[in-house]
């Protein structure tokens, strides 16, 4: 059976990388002596499978992956188990059995996020907030294989508001994820950056959720469609 | 005071968690509770830091205790330390990120003396005074143990109490005589008086040392009469009954040593003369079978970890080797954990030992004849032959393996040409050994890998009294070597290392306290990290040599008398110095000593009077 579960990672782990989160969960399964499936091989691995690799200062509320189990058992156990077998930092906040055999990756198409910065002086959020908005073309460079290639990511920035606290300003925003259309806060920051002609410098990045994209409307991977 | 370690820092150093604690089985204690904060300190980065078997046990056994919170600390890689410099961070502690400043007691770990410069600049970036002298009751005690501290003297000019030998008793009475001086809250030198009647603990600010004109030792003298003349090594007499971390710190990220480690024995009973943890260790005490399986359990439930390893100087020479890796191999099967057998003897036995553990693919195989021909084996008392070493590489090629390791040293004592050539021609016939395995049996792509370190001699072995190669001579060898493996055989490839670093090796290893201020000066110059190449500065050493007019030769280059006064001789390891004297004539006179099991050789280590030296076992050939 699989499981598909939600998870946190907090403050604690926001530097661990996505490939040591992996070997994470693999000592966590050993530890909690859950039945997981191996794959074949001279060097068998547990068969999980994560919604979206998370980037190195990440904070995350909305995390998600798959696990294949060789027993039966309940969602509720299975978060219990693991929960007790995780260290503090990182932790299951939802599970449920799946039905299908949706691939988590395949699903994601969006993220919530709240962004930090230093705020500049005289900054007003809300008519920044507004101008991402009313803006046509959002240019940034991204980094790829092949070099620096200038991209818009304005057609995949959904939804921003902004809040100030402090010295810190916030930005909420939902915007493209997954895949294909993956927009990364530091990027998001860099067009915001372009368009109010003030370098604004990153403090923190908060994913709230991954989310896929369903009859028009956004949904948690655990939602009942995607199982 | 708690370190704020924003992300704008974080985000900018490399590997970040390195410096932000929070893995699994790390000890979580509220440090209001407890009457002791010891921070552990491993002068190194955090990566080599958590490979590394002993900080495990002593955190273990310090958290034991209700009354003491014993914390990790480790050397900030040169990145974080720029910024920790810059904004004015202080070195802290992984689990409460509390400055170490703050801490009753630190201790140190001397693994090697290529980090002593990275203690004083972790004191410094503490806001401890590096020189103990300087201290003041607002300050902690700045404590260190480990293999080096078997000669201190270097570093007695900055740790206020050294713990000789294994630790993990002598450092609990520490914390019990440091509990009661608290709270009478007299003077620093009242502690250190009283840790001084601890047996294993050496305070060298009680000792004075007097020299002669030729800058010899004269005497090393308690100052006052209460205090012990000689100090004798702590050791645990039943390895079985004590303390062994099982849950041990899961790292986030990939450190040198990435597993559980499982010690099955501790001390060696071979007696290779150039080995100091072969004389150090003695006498040699080993884990019952039913023990260790217990702890390997325990280990691999607690941690989750894929793979474990047996830890031990010489894994074949336990007793019971088959029937408990038998077991053994059946739990790891059982837990899916891979089991990792280092310091094997390569024959039948381990072979297949290896073929049943490892389900991997075959890596390298690692030999280490340590000398190119018979004699100079004889020398250094390397009870291997060349047919032991033919026979081994021929198994293991008919065994699929085509790749294997050859570790030699070059600069051993009575060492001719004909000693170096010989390294050369054993590499040939390696290669031979394959040629002649059948192509259908043997795997392709062979590569023999020979490197060769430059002898270090050290305290308490019976090259102790030896004088070290010269550069140049070292040079000339490697010179040399090259070009005889290059005519010998195409198929080997040559490693190694540049002998600036092993000089100043066997510098700090025979040194006095006279080096005390040229390890001062050379930090003062930006020295650190000094065992990390891209970052060993050999000139502002030699600068601080010049500046505070000491010779390095004298101590690496010098050969000693054996009357001389030599600057560990007030430390007693449980091995007489008669006794390495013996066996450096013997060395001298290619004369082989048995090990330890066959016949007792007289060491001195029966003074233990446990393991393999118990009263009844031992066969003393000298009263």
């Amino acid at each position: 059976m699989q499981i598909r579960f939600q998870f946190r990672k907090g403050e604690d782990l926001k530097f661990i990388g996505h490939l040591d989160i992996l070997r994470l969960f693999e000592r966590a399964f050993k530890r909690s002596a859950l039945p997981v499936a191996h794959s074949q091989g001279f060097n068998p691995r547990p068969r999980i499978v994560f919604a979206q690799p998370m980037p190195l200062g990440l904070t995350s509320d909305g995390e998600f992956a798959d696990v294949e189990l060789l027993a039966s058992m309940s969602a509720v156990d299975f978060m219990t188990l693991m929960n007790a077998s995780l260290p503090p930092g990182i932790q299951l906040v939802d599970a449920k059995v799946k039905s299908s055999p949706s691939n988590p990756m395949g699903l994601v198409s969006g993220a919530r996020y709240r962004i930090g910065f230093d705020v500049p002086v005289s900054f007003d959020i809300h008519t920044v907030a507004r101008k991402v908005l009313d803006s046509t073309i959002i240019h940034v460079m991204k980094k790829t294989k092949s070099g620096l290639k200038q991209i818009d990511i304005r057609p995949l920035i959904y939804e921003v508001t902004g809040d100030v606290s402090g010295t810190m300003g916030y930005f909420n925003v939902l915007m493209g994820a997954g895949q294909n259309d993956n927009v990364r806060p530091e990027l998001f920051l860099s067009g915001v950056s372009g368009i109010c002609c003030e370098e604004l410098e990153l403090r923190s990045m908060h994913r709230i959720i991954l989310l896929g994209y369903n009859n028009g409307r956004w949904l948690s991977l655990l939602d009942e469609q995607f199982l | 005071m708690k370190v704020a370690l924003e992300d704008k820092i974080l985000l900018n150093v490399e590997k970040p968690a390195r410096y932000t604690g929070g893995e699994w089985n790390m000890v979580v204690k509220s440090p209001e509770s407890v009457d002791v904060r010891f921070a552990f300190c491993f002068p190194d980065v955090y990566e080599v830091g958590m490979s590394h078997l002993g900080m495990k046990i002593l955190y273990h056994v310090l958290n034991l205790r209700l009354d003491t919170y014993c914390e990790r600390v480790f050397a900030p890689w040169v990145d974080m330390e720029d910024v920790m410099r810059e904004k004015g961070i202080p070195l802290f502690a992984l689990e409460t990120k509390d400055a170490v400043k703050d801490f009753d007691l630190l201790g140190f770990t001397l693994q090697y003396e290529m980090s002593y410069t990275n203690i004083l600049n972790m004191l410094d970036l503490a806001g401890i005074p590096i020189l103990a002298e300087e201290r003041t009751i607002a300050d902690p005690f700045v404590i260190a143990g480990g293999p080096c501290a078997c000669n201190p003297e270097p570093m007695a000019d900055f740790i206020d109490l050294f713990a000789i030998g294994e630790g993990e008793e002598v450092i609990l009475e520490i914390i019990d005589v440091y509990r009661e001086w608290k709270q009478k809250g007299s003077s620093r030198e009242d502690f250190l008086k009283a840790a001084a009647m601890i047996p294993g603990v050496y305070v060298p600010s009680l000792y004075d040392v007097s020299y002669h004109p030729d800058n010899t030792i004269a005497s090393i003298a308690p100052l006052s009469p209460d205090v012990p003349k000689t100090i004798r090594k702590r050791i645990i007499r039943d390895l079985d009954l004590a303390d062994f971390p099982e849950n041990i710190i899961v790292p986030f990220i990939g450190t040198v040593h990435d597993r559980i480690m499982l010690e099955m024995f501790r001390g060696c009973i071979r007696g290779c003369r150039f080995c100091q943890a072969g004389f150090i260790y003695r006498p040699v005490r080993e884990k019952s079978p039913e023990v260790l399986l217990k702890q390997a359990e325990k280990s691999i439930s607690g941690t989750g970890y894929e793979e474990i390893s047996l830890v031990s100087l010489s894994t074949s020479d336990y007793s019971c080797l088959s029937a408990f890796t038998n077991e053994l191999i059946a739990l790891t099967e059982d837990k899916k954990v891979n089991l990792s057998l280092p310091s094997l003897r390569i024959d039948n036995f381990s072979l297949d030992l290896m073929e049943k553990a490892q389900k991997v693919r075959k890596s390298g195989l690692t030999f280490a004849p340590e000398a190119g021909t018979q004699r100079l084996r004889d020398v250094i008392n390397k009870g291997i032959t060349k047919e032991d070493i033919l026979g081994s590489v021929a198994l293991a090629f008919e065994g699929g393996w085509s790749s294997v390791k050859l570790y030699f040293m070059i600069g051993l004592p009575t060492e001719t040409l004909e000693d170096i050539e010989g390294i050369a021609e054993l590499s040939a016939e390696v290669v031979r050994v394959y040629k002649q395995v059948p192509k259908e049996k043997r795997a392709k792509n062979l590569k023999v890998n020979v490197s060769a370190a430059c002898f270090v001699p050290k305290p308490f072995t019976p090259f102790q009294w030896f004088g070290q190669d010269t550069l140049e001579q070292f040079r000339q060898k490697q010179g040399f070597l090259r070009g005889k493996i290059r005519e010998a055989s195409r198929s080997v490839t040559f490693n190694w290392h540049d002998a600036n670093t092993s000089f100043l090796e066997a510098v700090l290893a025979r040194g006095d306290r006279r080096l005390g201020p040229v390890i001062l000066k050379a930090w003062q110059k930006g020295c650190r990290f000094d065992g990390w190449d891209e970052l060993f500065k050999y000139d502002s050493w030699m600068e601080a040599f010049q500046e505070k007019s000491i010779e390095p030769g004298f101590y690496a280059n010098r050969v000693r008398d054996f009357d001389e006064v030599l600057p560990w001789d007030h430390l007693d390891m449980g091995i007489t110095k008669k006794y390495l004297q013996k066996e450096c004539i013997k060395a001298y006179e290619e004369a082989v000593t048995p090990n330890c099991r066959i016949k007792c050789s007289g060491c001195g280590s029966t003074v233990f009077g446990t393991g393999v030296c118990k009263p009844n076992t031992a066969d003393s050939e000298e009263s």
